[in-house]
């Protein structure tokens, strides 16, 4: 079959941690909005879920950093974060199409770190909370260094998603690919709570019209002042553009909820 | 600076083990995977033979690595669960910590690491599409310290470990870890410093296998007279498959070098089988 | 993986010094602390490095039960990684 949905989604944790501290009618909107989301993935009848994501030293630490790294465990446990007020859950893995992603990878110029073995912490698991509710569809996650430099380029981002892209395609299932991060934030920064909503509306612009060549040519500096240390994420939001390129990209909800710290945003492709 | 030196040596860790009783053990150990294995088991004579004509060849690349002045040797290596378990493998790993130490028996290792070089083929691989892993420590064993023993026994000059995956399916293919070369190379034509370079491992052996004691020697043969023709781009077309049925998958490692050479001839190549599960290759390259 | 936890018990045995030593007290309780099948319990018990590798562990970990036995303890290979 081939990515019957894709979509791009934020995940700050006070999204659920202190939901109600955001202004309700902006939390409303964003979350339903989220939860829309995942009824319409579950729409698209997918076999399984590829994230493209991040972690938060939830598994690697500076002594063994990946730039690319394919989960191929049989389950993944999560939250780690207690206060999430997500209820802990072993969401499935899907061995075989780890193994076909890693295999792909390495016979066509990717050099993935692999694993089998990682916990999921709020990166992935609160777009799964609100995508994948019952936590049923198994989950293959696709991690980005967005966590400490090196970080990969916005270009190789953009190939690495489109490789995946290819192969998923390819596959035999019905692929809902997701990536989650971003937008703007400065976690455990001075700037803590600060939000650059130019810089989001030009992302989220870039997305939506699909320019890859802006995409590709943002530089790590520039998103280290410009949308902070958590600003990084952004690269699984190119690698998705990477993965879906034909694809036309909507905004579904974007609202910079000081409260979270973060510009959050969700963007559907669609085909 | 063009590459100085390039080396490949076995890391078998029997080749610093003593004579005697530290072999035996290693050989208890090794056969209780499969008894048959050890129907050639060395004597204690044929056990000391082998130290000394390993050291000859150590001797022999240990000259062309001074007489080339480096002033840091990448070693190019794979990690055997020390640093690197299943939730971790790195297909490409290179080391940017400050110091890297490790202990083998009663030797004790212990060299700066040379992280500007390291960040520096990080950032060149990003640049061109190789996606290395990273990490700001990492512990070093036997695939690194059997040859520093013999090729750096002063920590006269720092070194820069790199990890390849050629332990745990699945691993790069031969064409890729020649690219990774072929990327170093560039590289150290770039640095100020002169730029050395050693692959560890192989060549045919069987560990933890019931093929535990034999040795494709004709293979071996085969890989060695390719480096003396300076052929070694010819080698990317194996496939791991290929490398796994002769128990050489660590020479991978070797095809790191093999790329960053290029075209050049081995200057110098020694050969010997152990009779307990390996079979040792020494190459030099002399490069300037 | 199919066999990770065991995989990670042999690991532990060699590289993780606690470990090593607590199994040496009461390899039974160790066991515990991993997700194992009781087939692969009996491998465990049964200290024999080829029945290890039937169930699908690395060769170079299957030899790192040995560390339990009495006859390989003092053996040089834990003196080196």
């Amino acid at each position: 079959m081939a990515i019957v949905f894709a979509c791009a989604a934020s995940h700050a944790p006070g999204m659920t941690a202190w939901t109600e501290a955001a202004p309700k009618e902006q939390a409303e909107t964003f979350l339903g909005s989220y939860r829309k989301l995942g009824e319409r993935l579950a729409a698209s009848k997918p076999d399984a879920i590829v994230a493209l994501t991040v972690e938060h030293w939830a598994n690697f630490f500076l002594n063994g950093m990946p730039t690319f790294c394919i989960g191929r465990a049989e389950y993944y446990d999560g939250p780690i974060e207690e206060w999430l007020r997500i209820p802990k859950a072993r969401v499935p893995g899907d061995t075989k199409l780890s193994a076909e992603l890693i295999d792909a990878c390495l016979d066509s110029g990717f050099d993935p770190l692999f694993s089998d073995e990682l916990l999921f912490d709020h990166a992935t698991f609160l777009p799964l909370h609100f995508l994948n509710p019952n936590m049923a569809l198994p989950v293959v996650p696709v991690i980005i260094n967005a966590l400490t430099p090196p970080m990969p380029s916005a270009k190789r981002c953009f190939a690495f998603g489109e490789f995946i892209g290819q192969v998923l395609e390819r596959s035999e299932k019905r692929i809902a690919l997701i990536a989650t991060g971003g937008l703007s934030h400065w976690p455990g920064e001075a700037q803590h709570g600060r939000i650059n909503l130019p810089f989001d509306k030009k992302f989220l612009d870039n997305l939506i019209t699909g320019d890859h060549h802006q995409l590709t040519a943002y530089s790590h500096d520039e998103i280290n002042t410009e949308a902070g240390s958590g600003g990084h994420e952004i690269r699984t939001w190119i690698a998705l553009a990477g993965a879906v390129q034909k694809w036309k990209a909507e905004l579904v909800a974007y609202e910079p909820v000081v409260p979270w710290a973060t510009g959050c945003g969700l963007v559907e492709f669609s085909h | 600076m063009p590459l100085v030196s390039a080396l490949a040596a076995s890391h078998a860790p029997n080749i610093l083990l003593e004579p005697g009783r530290e072999w035996e053990d290693f050989m208890d150990l090794h056969y209780s995977m499969a008894p048959q294995g050890s129907a050639r088991r060395p004597t204690l004579d044929q056990q000391k033979k082998l130290r000394q004509d390993a050291e000859s060849a150590f001797a022999a690349l240990r000259a062309d690595l001074e007489q080339a002045k480096p002033d840091v040797l990448i070693v190019v290596a794979n990690d055997q669960f020390v640093n690197f378990f299943w939730n971790n493998i790195p297909t490409f790993f290179v080391t940017i910590a400050d110091r890297v130490q490790g202990q083998f028996t009663k030797h004790k290792f212990d060299y700066r690491n040379h992280k500007e070089l390291g960040k520096a083929i990080i950032r060149a691989g990003m640049e061109k599409g190789i996606d290395f892993s990273f990490g700001e420590h990492i512990e070093l064993q036997h695939t690194q310290n059997v040859p520093l023993h013999f090729l750096l026994p002063q920590a006269t000059i720092p070194i820069l470990p790199i990890y390849v995956n050629t332990w745990v399916d699945p691993a790069p293919s031969p064409r890729r870890c020649y690219q990774v070369g072929e990327l170093i190379r560039e590289v150290a034509n770039r640095a100020t410093e002169r730029v050395a370079i050693l692959a560890t491992g192989g060549l045919s052996h069987f560990p933890g296998s019931p093929r535990i004691g034999e040795i494709d020697e004709s293979f071996d043969h085969q890989l060695l007279d390719v480096m003396r023709q300076g052929k070694g781009r010819s080698l990317v077309d194996y496939s791991v498959e290929d490398l796994l049925k002769a128990g050489d998958t660590e020479f991978l490692n070797w095809m790191v070098v093999i790329g960053a050479v290029g075209d050049a001839k081995a200057s110098f190549t020694a050969y010997m089988p152990d009779f307990v599960a390996t079979g040792w290759g020494f190459v030099s390259w002399k490069l300037v | 993986m199919s066999c990770y936890d065991l995989s990670r018990l042999l690991f532990d045995l060699k590289m993780n010094e606690a470990v090593y030593q607590r199994a040496s007290a009461d390899f039974e309780n160790v066991m515990t602390g991993y997700d194992l099948s009781s087939e692969e319990k009996d491998a465990l018990r049964a200290g024999d490095p080829r029945k290890l590798r039937q169930l699908g562990v690395h060769g170079m970990l299957c030899l790192y039960i040995k560390r339990l036995n009495p006859q390989f303890r003092d053996n040089i290979y834990w003196a080196q990684k």
